[in-house]
């Protein structure tokens, strides 16, 4: 009796340690894609940064020289209504943060909407955060190549350079076509906590992208609708992602990006904006 | 309505199993006469929920199965290792007591105990496994109970135990053997048994409800060498 009383025992332990151990963390899912993604979403960050943070207030303030006397504080408070502007001389004109100047431009008098016209749009202000890496100033040099289409060049610091070296069409008020290559630097990893002590005055990883197809924005660089962009991420230290990518916009306000990385493909929906950090 | 009846008829057979292995042990001896041999030492093996155990051990306190372990920057996104995790699995604690009964209302013991965490990270491409990371906690526990109840089939008790754990953290490598590493750590270990019941004689059942690293419920069997 004894003898199946500690059988049985023991099967009504085995039945409680059955129960009792149990899966502590779930499986995640696989993402071969991932690395790809982020590359992308990186280049997004910066590009946006350089384009609607940098060169659409350089036609904005194109705009803003274009309009009538009595238009022109309406157009100021809606385009520059953080700004100050000045006219410091001789078509150099200042917009300024307070007593801070952010941006100089140098208009050469005429729009930037005349064929042949060249701007220097200058960032003044010190960009280590900036995708063109700069301790100090970042010159864009804009020209006005055709009807609505502009050469942008500009470069930064960094070893290698960062630089950027576009096209830009604008085909309606928000709708732009963009082609080029550069190469951003990214210093701060977009890290959830900031951290100071990884701050130093060198990227960290350097973002290189030539857009195979012309890209397409309808809504000032916030979503692109088309476009192939082949993007490669390096460190110095020799280590390397490569992935491209093509832009979708299947319908309306619906975008994706369809990443290929390491022969394998993925499309990923980006509607709502899909921000990973 | 008929699957809610099906329901309560099986914890009702669960429950019936359980009250039945005490019961059986209790009947089961009751012809060996019973005596309250004083001094006495006895032997248990128990088992509990690693609930406290593993908030402790792992360090993130209670928010750990909530946490997401996204990595933190663009750098590890990008250029840190493409794999992705497995299930991990933690055992319960499983641990044995040696006690010593000097007087009829305590005791004093030791407690061994054991509880781990296994986990795999595959390959993201492949899914094969690239490496193992195992947590092997063992403690060591001295232990005081106050006996509340000292009958001859029944004891009731509560009980407090200080001890250290030893942490053994390893990483093993698939192809790469030679990053395989192992991190050892100490810390103090705790277990209140707030109450606890005993029923039984020479082999007993036992069910305990406390707070700290041998679960907040445990229960197990034992063996008691009388003179």
């Amino acid at each position: 009796m004894k003898h199946l009383s500690v059988l049985y025992t023991l099967f009504l332990l085995f039945i409680l340690f059955s129960f009792s151990s149990c899966i502590y963390e779930n499986q995640r899912e696989p993402q071969p894609t991932q690395s790809g993604k982020a590359i992308y979403d990186s280049w997004h960050t910066h590009m946006f940064t350089v384009l609607q943070g940098d060169i659409l207030k350089a036609l904005h303030f194109s705009y803003y020289l274009d309009t009538q006397e009595s238009q022109k504080i309406a157009v100021e408070d809606s385009l520059f209504s953080l700004f100050k502007i000045r006219d410091l001389s001789n078509g150099v004109w200042g917009l300024f943060l307070g007593a801070d100047k952010i941006y100089d431009i140098n208009t050469s008098t005429t729009s930037l909407y005349h064929v042949g016209t060249e701007w220097i749009f200058k960032r003044t202000v010190s960009s280590s955060n900036h995708p063109l890496f700069s301790n100090s100033e970042i010159a864009y040099t804009i020209t006005c190549i055709a009807d609505s289409t502009w050469n942008i060049s500009a470069v930064g610091d960094g070893n290698p350079f960062c630089y950027v070296s576009l096209q830009l069409q604008q085909l309606g008020p928000t709708q732009f076509d963009v082609s080029g290559e550069g190469r951003f630097g990214i210093q701060s990893l977009n890290s959830y906590y900031y951290e100071t002590e990884n701050e130093s005055n060198t990227p960290v990883v350097f973002l290189s992208f030539t857009l195979e197809e012309t890209a397409k924005s309808r809504n000032n660089f916030q979503n692109w609708s088309h476009g192939i962009i082949s993007l490669r991420a390096y460190k110095l230290d020799g280590n390397e992602r490569v992935t491209q990518v093509q832009m979708l916009n299947p319908s309306g306000d619906v975008y994706a990006v369809k990443v290929n990385y390491k022969g394998v493909s993925k499309v990923w929906s980006l509607s709502p904006n899909y921000y990973y950090y | 309505m008929h699957k809610y009846i099906g329901m309560k008829k099986g914890r009702f057979v669960l429950l019936s199993l359980l009250l039945s292995l005490f019961t059986y042990n209790i009947l089961a001896q009751h012809d060996a006469g019973y005596k309250k041999y004083i001094p006495s030492y006895d032997i248990s093996v128990a088992i509990g929920d690693p609930m406290l155990a593993s908030f402790y051990t792992d360090g993130y306190f209670l928010f750990r199965p909530y946490y997401d372990p996204k990595p933190f920057s663009f750098d590890d996104y990008v250029f840190g290792p493409e794999e992705y995790a497995g299930n991990t699995y933690i055992t319960p604690v499983i641990s044995t007591k040696i006690t010593y009964q000097a007087a009829s209302w305590y005791k004093v013991g030791g407690v061994f105990g054991y509880f781990g965490y296994y986990a795999k990270k595959h390959d993201v491409f492949t899914d094969a496994i690239v490496r193992r990371e195992n947590t092997h906690v063992f403690l060591l526990m001295p232990e005081m109970m106050l006996l509340w109840l000292n009958e001859s089939i029944i004891q009731i008790y509560s009980g407090a135990g200080l001890g250290i754990a030893i942490t053994m953290k390893e990483k093993l490598f698939t192809n790469e053997p030679s990053k395989n590493g192992l991190e050892l750590s100490l810390l103090p270990t705790y277990h209140l048994n707030i109450i606890g019941a005993r029923f039984g004689k020479e082999l007993f059942g036992f069910v305990e409800y406390g707070v700290g690293f041998k679960g907040m419920f445990s229960a197990g069997i034992g063996y008691k060498f009388v003179k």
